[in-house]
C-alpha cells in the first residue's frame, strides 16, 4: 500500500503523519487519530456532517485527500476552544443548541464558529448561508438562527 | 458522554459491506468470487448456522431472509457479506465478485400488484349497515383517490452496528429501537442462547466493556461536558427491523471472523435501501342525499408492503381501523388489501400508519363539505362521530369530545372561518391566475386521532422500569425507553413533587440487554404514554421507601393494565384503543404566482391528551415537560410538511436513485410560524382511563399534511390526488389548466 508523510499543525500541534494515499482527512480523523468528534456518513461528500476548519475555514474533511494536507493548520471539534476568539463552543452549545444534543451538533457548532471567524457581524443571509446544508429535516432551523442572531447581539455589545 | 455507533473503533476492526442484488427480481445463477487476500472474507446464506429468515414477526406473510438465496425479490438486497480491514481493498474486492442473475419480471408498483394474485398478502372487510341501498338511494355519489407515495425516515445517523465476537460472548453496538428484537433474532440466526449476546444502544454509560475499547472517550465527553439536555433518540426514526438486519449481518460477520466488525451504512446506502414508509392507495365513495348529507362510504385501502411484509400487517390493521377518519357514517364497507411488490421492504414511520389513513379522508372530506357548500370546520362538525365513539370501521374510541375541543381551539386561534371564507371569495373571483385579485391564499383544517391499541400495546408482559435512588441523591433509571429528554422531565418533576428533591441529577443507564428490563421496541407514542405512568409508580415506591430504607434505593415497577381499563375488558366494555388523542391542524399558505413556491403562512396546532405526572400541563404548572412535548409536536409538523410537500422519493426501475439524495434533504426551508396549544381534556384523567397522560408524539403529523394540502387547493383551485404536492405538480396542473 502507497503511503504518504505530510506534516501539518492539527489542534495546535505540530504532527507527522503517515496514511495510504487514498485517505481523506475524515477517514484519518477518525480511523487513525480517534478524533471521532468530526462525524461524516462515508458518503459522496453532501451530507454537511463532516466540517472542520482548514487555515480558519471551514471545509468538508471528506473531500480533502490526505496529500493535500501539506503545511496546513487544522482544527477540528476536539480543538475548537483553542481558537480564542468570539464564541466558544459552551456558548453555542448553549445558546445555538439550547443544551442538545444530536448527531449533528458538532457539525453545526464548527459552522457556527466558522461563520464568526469570517465575519465579524454576520447577518441573516450569512447565517443561512453557513447552516444550509448542515440542519437536518428535523431540526429546529428557526430557534439555530434565532441562536446565531443572538450571539451576533452579544458580539456587538461586547464590542461597544 | 455520548458515542454514537459510529463512532466506535474496536482495536483490530473489520470494516464490513454488503453485496446487493442489481436486479429487481430473478434467480441467482451462479456466484463468483476472486481470490481473497489474508485477512478478507466473504459471507453467504451457507454461512449461517441458525434460521436463515428473521423471525421478528412469527406471524408475518413473508419473512425476509438474512441474505438472499436461491431468488432475489429486490433491487438492493442483500446477497453476499464481506468484510476486511481496509475498505478501499474491500470495496475493489467486491466490485470484482460476479453473480451471475436470471431475470424474471418485477411489479414494481402498488397498482400492478393489486390485480396479480400471488401479490395479495392479504384482504379484509369491514361493514357496517345496508351500504346497498344507501348507494341505491344516493342523490350524489362523490368517488375520489388519493395516494401517498414512501417517504424517507429521518434519522441522523446512518443505520450502523459493531460486533464482536469473542469466542463465548457477542457483543452487538447498535442504534436500534429493539435491542431485545435485535437479541432475539440475533440468537435465533448463530444458534446461541440469548444470554451469550448482549446488546448495548448508545450512549452508553459504561463504555469501558470487557470486549471493547472505545476510541474518543475522553474527548467527547469533554465536548459534551457542558450539555445539560440529551435529545437523543436514535430510535425514533426507522431504527426497527433495518437495525436488526444491519446488527445481524455485523454479527454473523464478526462470528466467523472472529473479529470485531463495524458495519455502518453511507448516507447513499441508507438512503436507497433504509425502510421508506408504506406507500397507501386510497378510494372513497360516498353517497350524498340531496341535502349534502354523507348517508355511506365504500372506502378501499391499498398498502404496499415491498418485498417482504414483515410488521406490516399491524399497520395495515391500524389504517384499516382508521380508514373513514372521525365521522360518523351511518352506512360502511371499508375494504383493504396488504400487496407486496418487487421493491425495498417498507416499513414504519412515525404516526405508524395515521398519516397514510386520515391523509385521503381528510382531503375527501374537505371535498363533500365543498360540495355541500359549508364551510370545512361546520362540515366536520356535523358530521363527528358520536353514538358512544363508534368508528365505520366499528371500532370503538374511549373519547370523542376531544375531536371538538382541538377542532375549536384551532379554528379560534387561527381566526380559520373569516379566512376560509376570504379566500373562498377570492378564489369564486378569480378566473385565472393572472387576473389575481388578490394575493393567492388558502387556508386548510385537518384533523385526526392516534390510540393505543387496548390489547396489544398495553401487554402487561412488557414496558417495566427500574429506578434507584442513589447515595448522592441522584437518580439513576433503567429501561429501553429512548425519549430521554421526556424521561428526565418527569423525573425531575416527580422527583420535586414528591421527594422534595430540586434540581437532581438524572441520569439513564445505558441501554444494555445485560442490565436493563425488556421494555420492548422503543415507540415514541406509547413512551409518552408509559414514562410518566412508569416514573410516578417508581417515584412513589421510593417515596415509600425513604424513611426506614438507607440509600441507595432501588425499585422496580412493571406496566399493568390500569384497574380502570381491566374491568372494561373484563365486563368486555372495552373499546379498541385504551385511550386516543386528538390532533387539528390549521394551515395557510401563499402561493407565488411566479416560481409556484408555496409560502406557509402559519400553522396552528391543537393537542388534546397531555397531561402529564399528576400535574396539569395545560395550566402550564411544569414548563420543562411542555417544552419536551412542544418540541415533539414541531417535529411532527415537520415530517408531516415533508410528506405534503417535500420532494417525495423516487422510484426509477424499480430502485430509489442515489443522485436523489441531495434534494432529498426534506423540509429543509425555514420553519414556518407554528402555534401549539395543548387543550384540557377531563376524558384523559387517569381516573377515565388509567394513565397520566396520553400520547402526543407522531399525532399532528397526521392532520397537519391534509390541512396543507387544502390550503393549496384553495389558493390553486388544483386538487392534487397524490403526494407529496411541488411546486412542479402545481405548475404541471396549472399550465394544463
Ligand atoms: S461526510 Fe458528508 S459531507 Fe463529508
Ligand atoms: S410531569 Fe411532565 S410530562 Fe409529566
Amino acid at each position: 500500500m502507497v503511503k504518504t508523510e505530510v506534516a501539518l499543525k492539527l489542534n495546535g500541534k505540530n504532527i507527522k503523519l503517515k496514511a495510504p494515499v487514498w485517505k481523506n482527512l475524515l477517514d484519518v480523523l477518525r480511523e487513525d487519530l480517534g478524533l471521532v468528534g468530526t462525524r461524516g456518513s462515508q458518503g459522496a461528500g453532501n451530507c454537511g456532517l463532516c466540517l472542520v476548519l482548514k487555515n480558519g475555514k471551514t471545509v468538508d474533511a471528506c473531500s480533502i485527500p490526505f496529500f493535500e494536507l501539506m503545511d496546513t493548520e487544522i482544527v477540528t471539534i476536539e480543538g475548537i476552544n483553542l481558537i480564542k476568539e468570539f464564541p466558544d463552543r459552551s456558548l453555542i452549545i448553549s445558546e445555538v443548541l439550547k443544551n442538545t444534543v444530536s448527531y449533528r451538533s458538532n457539525s453545526i457548532i464548527m459552522a457556527v464558529k466558522g461563520l464568526f471567524l469570517e465575519k465579524t457581524f454576520p447577518g441573516d443571509d450569512d447565517i443561512k448561508y453557513a447552516l444550509s446544508g448542515i440542519l437536518s429535516p428535523v431540526d429546529d432551523s428557526n430557534g439555530i438562527i434565532q441562536g446565531v442572531k443572538k450571539l451576533v447581539n452579544m458580539r456587538s455589545r461586547r464590542r461597544r | 458522554m455520548i458515542n454514537f455507533v459510529s463512532d466506535i473503533y474496536p482495536e483490530g476492526t473489520l470494516y464490513g459491506i454488503t453485496v446487493r442484488s442489481p436486479i429487481s427480481k430473478g434467480r441467482i445463477v451462479s456466484i463468483k468470487i476472486p481470490k481473497l487476500p489474508k485477512g478478507y472474507f466473504v459471507v453467504s446464506a451457507d454461512s449461517i448456522p441458525g434460521s436463515r429468515t428473521i423471525n421478528t414477526h412469527p406471524k408475518t406473510c413473508i419473512a425476509r431472509p438474512w441474505l438472499a438465496e436461491g431468488n432475489v425479490n429486490y433491487k438492493g438486497e442483500a446477497v453476499l457479506l464481506m468484510a476486511g480491514p481496509d475498505r478501499n481493498t474491500l470495496s475493489y474486492l467486491s466490485m470484482k465478485v460476479s453473480i451471475k442473475y436470471k431475470k424474471e419480471k418485477a411489479i414494481l408498483n402498488t397498482v400492478n400488484a393489486e390485480t396479480v394474485e400471488e401479490y395479495l398478502c392479504r384482504t379484509a372487510i369491514r361493514r357496517r349497515g345496508n351500504i346497498d341501498s344507501a348507494f341505491k338511494n344516493a342523490y350524489q355519489i362523490v368517488e375520489e383517490e388519493y395516494s401517498t407515495g414512501a417517504q424517507r425516515q429521518f434519522h441522523e445517523e446512518p443505520q450502523a452496528a459493531v460486533s464482536v465476537w469473542n469466542g463465548t460472548r457477542l457483543l452487538i453496538i447498535s442504534n436500534t429501537q429493539d435491542p431485545f428484537g435485535v437479541q432475539l433474532a440475533v440468537s435465533e440466526m448463530l444458534r446461541l442462547p440469548k444470554k451469550k449476546i448482549r446488546v448495548l444502544v448508545p450512549p452508553v454509560e459504561r463504555a469501558e466493556s470487557e470486549l471493547l475499547k472505545y476510541a474518543g472517550d475522553e474527548r467527547e465527553a469533554e465536548v459534551n461536558s457542558n450539555v445539560e439536555t440529551i435529545c437523543f433518540n436514535p430510535g425514533f426514526n426507522g431504527r426497527l427491523m433495518d437495525s436488526v438486519v444491519v446488527a445481524g449481518h455485523s454479527a454473523l460477520l464478526s462470528f466467523v471472523t472472529g473479529k470485531p466488525v463495524r458495519m455502518v451504512y453511507s448516507a447513499e446506502e441508507d438512503f436507497m435501501y433504509a425502510a421508506k414508509r408504506y406507500p397507501v392507495i386510497a378510494r372513497y365513495k360516498t353517497a350524498l342525499d340531496e341535502g349534502g348529507i354523507p348517508k355511506a362510504i365504500k372506502a378501499e385501502i391499498v398498502m404496499d408492503a415491498g418485498a417482504y411484509t414483515d410488521g406490516a400487517e399491524e399497520i395495515f390493521e391500524r389504517i384499516l381501523t382508521m380508514a373513514a377518519g372521525s365521522y360518523g357514517f351511518p352506512n360502511a364497507e371499508i375494504t383493504g388489501k396488504l400487496v407486496k411488490t418487487d421493491r425495498i421492504p417498507f416499513g414504519v414511520s412515525v404516526g405508524s400508519g395515521t398519516p397514510q389513513a386520515f391523509l385521503g379522508i381528510e382531503l375527501h372530506s374537505a371535498r363533500l363539505a365543498e360540495i355541500s357548500q359549508l364551510d370545512p370546520y361546520i362540515w366536520k362538525k356535523k358530521f363527528l362521530i358520536e353514538n358512544k365513539g363508534i368508528l365505520p370501521s366499528g371500532a370503538r374510541l374511549p373519547d370523542y369530545k376531544g375531536a371538538e375541543f382541538v377542532l375549536d381551539s384551532v379554528v379560534e386561534k387561527s381566526d380559520f372561518r373569516r379566512k376560509y371564507a376570504a379566500y373562498e371569495t377570492l378564489k369564486k373571483r378569480r378566473t385565472a391566475l393572472s387576473d389575481t385579485a388578490g394575493p393567492l391564499r388558502g387556508i386548510g383544517l385537518g384533523l385526526c386521532f392516534q390510540g393505543m391499541n387496548n390489547d396489544k400495546d398495553n401487554d402487561p408482559r412488557k414496558y417495566s422500569l427500574r429506578m434507584k435512588l442513589a447515595r448522592d441523591e441522584n437518580i439513576i433509571v433503567y429501561s429501553t425507553f429512548q425519549n430521554l429528554e421526556l424521561m428526565r422531565a418527569v423525573v425531575l418533576s416527580a422527583a420535586g413533587n414528591k421527594l422534595g428533591l430540586k434540581n437532581v441529577n438524572v441520569s439513564a443507564a445505558g441501554i444494555d440487554t445485560d442490565t436493563v428490563p425488556d421494555t420492548g421496541p422503543a415507540k415514541p407514542l406509547i413512551e409518552s404514554v408509559l414514562i410518566p405512568r412508569l416514573v410516578n409508580e417508581c417515584i412513589s415506591a421510593v417515596q415509600k421507601k425513604r424513611f426506614n430504607s438507607p440509600l441507595p434505593i432501588e425499585v422496580k415497577k412493571v406496566h399493568r393494565i390500569p384497574a380502570v381499563l381491566k374491568k372494561q375488558i373484563d365486563t368486555k366494555t372495552a373499546t379498541t384503543f385504551s385511550s386516543v388523542s386528538w390532533a387539528a391542524v390549521v394551515t395557510e399558505v401563499e402561493l407565488d404566482p411566479l416560481s409556484f413556491e408555496v409560502l406557509i403562512r402559519g400553522v396552528w396546532v391543537a393537542v388534546d391528551g397531555f397531561m402529564g405526572g399528576g400535574t396539569d400541563i395545560s395550566a402550564g404548572e411544569n414548563s420543562r415537560c411542555i417544552k419536551a412535548t412542544e418540541r415533539g409536536v414541531r417535529q411532527d409538523i415537520v415530517i408531516g410538511l415533508n410528506l405534503a410537500a417535500g420532494r417525495g422519493i423516487k422510484f426509477e426501475s424499480g430502485g430509489i436513485i442515489e443522485k436523489n439524495i441531495i434534494q432529498n434533504r426534506g423540509y429543509m426551508g425555514i420553519l414556518p410560524y407554528i402555534d401549539i396549544s395543548f387543550v384540557k381534556n377531563e376524558m384523559h384523567s387517569e381516573k377515565n382511563t388509567g394513565f397520566v397522560r396520553t400520547g402526543v408524539h407522531g399525532l399532528s403529523v397526521a392532520a397537519v399534511a391534509p390541512a396543507y394540502v387544502s390550503a393549496v387547493s384553495q389558493a390553486t383551485g388544483f386538487y392534487p390526488n397524490h403526494l407529496p404536492v411541488t411546486p412542479l405538480t402545481i405548475q404541471e396542473y396549472l399550465e394544463s389548466s
